[in-house]
């Protein structure tokens, strides 16, 4: 991270709940006093204490997590909190800021895999991309009963500032999102079962039938003309993709029910990026944008690459 | 009416004081190379402005926009004007989407709007 990003993600290892809001206490008040979006994705204990140190003031926090729904997706948890921290902070408009105090142990709600250290990894390296820019101070806390030799490691390697004591220090193993996410990346989605339509598309002649047969499936699973219209254009992008960057062709699989609809992507190339997607486009350049619209315009968009090739789902609705 | 192949085609209108292409179809990855022929010969005559309508555009994805911002440069760097007809409808979501409406000069703001 540049020394101008206002973005700064920290993470602060604690032993007692009272303790950490001590060490917090100076962040945390002076973003209260200043009027920042102070957002705390805490479990109950940890509320508890927040509320007792802040008092009345904390009616000016909101509890809870910026990407719920949680999905298994760690690269839309964090673009989630990306497009939420926008939507509701109106962050880099004005003068505005947010602090974010993220329990590791709430990140992706309550699955099996939800407090793996691998996916909070994979969410960590993701924030690292999708909130560089903004005027955000990311917290990540995390009990020391919870320390494992991966979760250390992930820790050290995620961010770039780690309280040591009451005090925030440069971590000097800090590692780009790049390199962390190309030693932990994005796991496959889960298993679908058989789709209920699958196609194979090959060339830029191909776009055109893509997405008439899109609009087909958005209209049969009942979404609105405003959904339809978003599907049609993430999926169009997405393909594109595949057809300029990646092997030519590829399939296209739908699982679709009545509100919802899931669309995935295959084709044998390989990602050169490690992070499709997630950070913001910059204004002035000429590409780079279909991935990240793709993700703005759907509720779970999830990449990752096998031996097999590289494979995009898309998911949208209730 | 020129530059007909496959979905896109362009609309010309010629005035002293502008050139306006009014772009119609579809506008992605495989008709691009129409639309930059058809704005690389507007270029060629020097217009104090080209207009890029895209309200005509049944679809158009981020390679509009890539036509847009080129164009752009082209005549920042010939100090002349580009301007653009975006709509009010997917096409123009998509450009405010990308934080880049407000960096283009939008003929069809409603009155009051702010890109």
């Amino acid at each position: 991270m540049t020394t101008s990003d206002p973005f700064r993600h920290l993470a602060v290892v604690y032993h007692d709940a009272d303790d950490l809001v001590a060490t917090l206490a100076p962040l945390l008040d002076a973003a209260v006093t200043r009027g920042d979006l102070v957002w705390a994705a805490v479990d109950h204990p940890l509320r508890e204490v927040v509320e007792r140190h802040l008092g009345d003031r904390a009616r000016d926090v909101v509890f809870g997590e910026p990407a719920r729904p949680y999905s298994y997706s760690g690269q839309t948890t964090a673009a989630r909190r990306a497009e939420r921290l926008r939507e509701l902070g109106e962050l880099g408009d004005g003068d505005r800021a947010a602090l974010i105090l993220s329990d590791s142990t709430t990140v992706g709600g309550s699955g099996p895999r939800s407090s793996a250290p691998d996916y909070w990894s994979v969410v960590d390296a993701s924030c690292n991309l999708a909130l560089t820019g903004l005027p955000v101070t990311l917290i990540c806390l995390c009990a020391a009963a919870d320390v494992s030799d991966d979760t250390d490691r992930y820790l050290h390697w995620n961010h770039p500032e780690l309280f040591v004591g009451r005090d925030a220090s440069p971590n000097p193993r800090y590692r780009s999102p790049d390199q962390v996410l190309a030693s932990v990346p994005a796991p496959p989605a889960p298993p679908l079962g058989p789709p209920s339509e699958q196609a194979t598309f090959t060339g830029a002649t191909a776009l055109r039938g893509v997405r008439v047969a899109t609009r087909r499936h958005g209209e049969g699973a009942g979404l609105s003309d405003e959904q339809v219209d978003g599907l049609v254009l993430a999926i169009g992008e997405l393909v594109s993709n595949s057809v300029e960057h990646g092997a030519g062709h590829g399939t296209l699989s739908w699982w679709t029910r009545p509100g919802r609809i899931v669309a995935q992507i295959h084709d044998v190339g390989h990602m050169t990026s490690t992070t499709p997607g997630l950070r913001r486009p910059d204004v002035r350049s000429a590409r780079g944008r279909g991935v990240w619209l793709a993700r703005q315009l759907s509720d779970v968009l999830h990449i990752w690459s096998g031996a097999d090739g590289t494979h995009v789902r898309l998911e949208l609705g209730a | 009416m020129s530059g007909t192949r496959g979905g896109l085609w362009v609309d010309r209108t010629a005035d002293p004081d502008r050139l306006e292409l009014a772009l119609c179809g579809e506008l992605d990855t495989d008709t691009l190379a129409t639309a930059q022929d058809e704005v690389a010969a507007a270029e060629a005559e020097a217009p104090p402005l080209l207009v890029l309508d895209l309200t005509g555009l049944r679809y158009v994805d981020s390679t509009g926009v890539r036509l847009v911002l080129l164009a752009q440069n082209v005549a920042a760097d010939a100090q002349r004007r580009l301007a653009v007809r975006l709509g009010h409808g997917q096409t123009r979501r998509m450009f405010d989407m990308l934080g880049i409406t407000g960096r283009l000069e939008v003929l069809d703001l409603e009155d009051g709007e702010r890109p």
